[in-house]
């Protein structure tokens, strides 16, 4: 290869290579002015909240009664067969109620246990009535006691006498209390 | 030199260079390459001008403005402007300004027909909307190099922009800014012949001569009054005998290394409970960390009860496109860094941090408002949520919020579920200790002058206003529990043997307007004080 061709080649190299540095450049500078104003998605954003929550350390404790709930599908289940699932086969006295936008079934096993069992028909109200029954749980005399492992959010907390423990278990719609 | 070397060095050289460049511009914060850097000021002679080319929405407050000022300055201005282009002194709805973290002024109040009230805390004085000059001198307050100004202002409007206007030599009369300033708004009104300049420049030494001499006045009651002040304050507020007790509570016992035992324990209860609510006070440093405590009690509650869980089904299911600010990807970092506080020391570092995240989550609430108001209250994100945390991030930044706003009688009326109770309490008493311990460092000075004194009574009117929101918070907790859903409460309720939390309720309401009763003889007490000593109530 002759001397002048090889010239002209290193000539077109670096036309190239310098164009390409120019767009890297101009790319750069303006993804960084954009940088400023980006925005995120609910999803996104939700899921950096969730890391605040993932810290929370969750107890290996067993609660017999949620046990057998843990591969149910509550949308193909109804609350009836959700109070039988937890029951362990004990008898019970049950009552029902309904409101405007829940229905729950409550039932006391003659060894002391109570379970209230309520679905929700908005889905959107089970989060903060969760957290609402909770703050008041609180102000009512009960402390926090631990997160456990079972399904979407399951807390315990303890009266101020200790003699009761009361379970929250949130999964889909449902939101039940369990009381030993 | 052989073709294939020379490729690989020309490579090897496009490489570094965009190794370089990747990370120097990711680095960088938002700020930086969005508005400082791209409109860098173009210097104009003797001047240079800053400005922020856009105008600043509520939603990126509080927003930090980077300026670089050269050596040699010889005078610093700074105005707003709006929508239309004019210029102004003041900007945006219950806002302030800071240069260099130095409150340069706040918004007051608003009066129908008569518009807003400022204080300007340069010459110490109160100003309608549109002053005669409009701008403030904030030359005292700038350093050659890297200057901050930051700007918050809380309305939906299109916002405010800012302009900075550096003079370097000779800051003459003859200045240009504020000349075309005058005529352009004062056309009609002034012929060429009338000294318009003059006149207004005339004025405004009038004015500092007058404000110098106010100042001169202040400081010489300090100094007459020193002895005088410190057993006042000291016997107003820290008197058990006297009304300011209500302002903290007895822990004995307590000091900063066992604080962290009584987290999480029944005697937290037994300490913050309604029924336990007013005891003595021995100090202010215990009323900031017992406030310490509340909230780590609340940042733990937050987080244990699955408050972030429920926020991320909430905005994973329902407001899965739709778009939020990217900062408030910080709230993690912003509350990790507070929830691991644990002492009123340590918290008064943290300044910036309550003020971010208050100020983060208004961004959410508002949000999930703006895109569907009903559908975000029956989500459990009320209007008076994003109030209240505007209002605690305002106090927190030692901004002022008229807390009249926030009535008992709105917290009654228009209780409704919240989701967000926790992160409220968790965030207000973050605000509450660190005003206390404020007030706590001033209060154990052997002398103590004029500025701190006002320091002093700034940070206690501050503790004050966020006791009475932490009463009606808890009074919203309680009354919206029968406000909406009763039938089913109730049923929670009987269901954990708690048959008489309706008589309850109605025992707490008591309690807690005696509590309010008592801050409102506080605050009497805190004006009268405050007026014996000469300083001003309303800052």
């Amino acid at each position: 290869m002759s001397i002048l061709k090889e010239n002209k080649i290193i000539k077109i190299l670096l036309l190239v290579l310098f164009i390409l540095i120019i767009i890297s450049l101009s790319v750069l500078l303006f993804s960084s002015c954009k940088f400023g104003e980006r925005e995120v998605t609910g999803e996104d954003l939700g899921r950096a909240l969730n890391e605040i929550d993932e810290d929370v350390r969750v107890s290996r404790e067993k609660v017999e009664e949620f046990e057998k709930l843990e591969k149910e599908d509550f949308n193909i289940i109804s609350a009836y067969d959700i109070l039988e699932l937890s029951a362990l086969g004990y008898q019970y006295n049950m009552q029902e109620q309904t409101t405007e936008d829940s229905f729950t079934i409550s039932a006391y096993f003659i060894d002391g246990r109570k379970i209230m069992i309520t679905k929700f028909l908005s889905p959107g109200k089970v989060e903060f009535f969760y957290q609402h029954l909770q703050s008041n749980l609180y102000n009512q005399g009960y402390s926090f006691d631990k997160r456990l492992k079972y399904s979407e959010l399951c807390n315990s907390f303890l009266s101020q006498d200790e003699s009761t423990k009361a379970y929250l278990l949130k999964k889909q719609n449902y939101l039940i209390v369990l009381t030993k | 030199m052989g073709i294939k070397k020379k490729l690989f060095i020309l490579s090897i050289i496009f490489i570094f260079s965009i190794t370089f460049l990747l990370p120097t511009n990711l680095a960088f914060t938002s700020k930086t390459f969005s508005d400082s850097t791209l409109q860098i000021a173009q210097g104009q002679g003797e001047t240079e001008i800053f400005d922020t080319e856009r105008l600043i929405p509520y939603y990126e407050c509080p927003y930090n403005y980077v300026i670089n000022v050269r050596d040699g300055f010889t005078k610093v201005e700074i105005q707003h402007y709006g929508e239309d282009g004019s210029f102004h002194k003041f900007g945006g709805w219950q806002a302030y300004l800071e240069v260099n973290g130095t409150r340069i002024y706040e918004w007051v109040s608003y009066t129908q027909g008569e518009g807003s009230k400022w204080y300007d805390f340069t010459d110490q004085k109160y100003y309608d909307d549109h002053p005669t000059n409009e701008y403030t001198d904030i030359t005292k307050y700038i350093q050659a190099g890297e200057n901050t100004i930051t700007f918050y202002h809380y309305n939906e409007g299109a916002g405010s922009g800012i302009t900075v206007k550096v003079y370097y030599g000779s800051t003459g009369e003859e200045g240009t800014y504020q000349e075309e300033t005058a005529v352009e708004e004062t056309y009609d009104q002034y012929s060429e012949e009338e000294p318009y300049q003059e006149e207004d420049y005339s004025m405004m030494l009038q004015e500092e001569k007058e404000a110098s001499t106010r100042q001169d006045e202040t400081s010489a009651v300090g100094v007459v009054e020193e002895e005088k002040l410190v057993f006042n304050f000291k016997s107003m507020f820290l008197d058990p005998d006297n009304p300011g007790y209500v302002l903290g509570r007895e822990i004995p016992g307590l000091t900063e290394d066992n604080l962290k035992e009584y987290q999480g324990t029944i005697l937290y209860k037994r300490l913050l409970g309604p029924g336990e609510y007013i005891t003595a006070s021995s100090s202010w440093e215990d009323v900031a960390r017992l406030a310490v405590i509340e909230s780590k009690v609340h940042y733990n509650y937050a987080q244990n009860l699955g408050y972030f869980k429920s926020i991320y089904n909430l905005l994973s299911v329902f407001y899965m496109v739709q778009s939020f600010r990217e900062s408030l990807r910080d709230i993690p970092k912003q509350f990790n860094s507070l929830k691991s506080i644990n002492s009123a020391k340590q918290l008064i570092k943290h300044k910036g941090t309550i003020i971010d995240l208050s100020s983060n989550l208004t961004g959410i609430y508002d949000t999930l408002l703006g895109i569907d108001k009903e559908g975000a209250t029956s989500l459990g994100f009320p209007e008076l949520d994003s109030k209240v945390m505007f209002v605690i991030g305002a106090v927190s930044s030692g901004g002022w919020s008229v807390l009249g706003d926030i009535s008992k009688g709105l917290f009654i009326e228009n209780a409704q579920f919240s989701i967000n109770y926790e992160i409220k309490k968790a965030v207000l008493n973050s605000s509450l200790g660190y005003h206390a311990q404020m007030a706590h460092e001033l209060a154990i000075k052997e002398n103590i002058t004029a500025d701190e004194i006002n320091e002093f009574f700034f940070h206690v009117r501050r503790v004050v206003i966020l006791e009475q929101l932490d009463t009606m918070l808890n009074i919203e907790d309680s009354v919206s529990l029968w406000e909406e859903n009763r039938d089913l409460m109730t049923s929670f309720l009987n269901f954990f043997n708690i048959i008489d939390a309706e008589a309850a309720l109605e025992a707490d309401l008591q309690l807690y307007d005696q509590i309010l009763t008592n801050y409102e003889n506080a605050e009497y007490f805190l004006q009268a004080e405050m007026s014996d000593l000469g300083l001003q109530w309303q800052y």
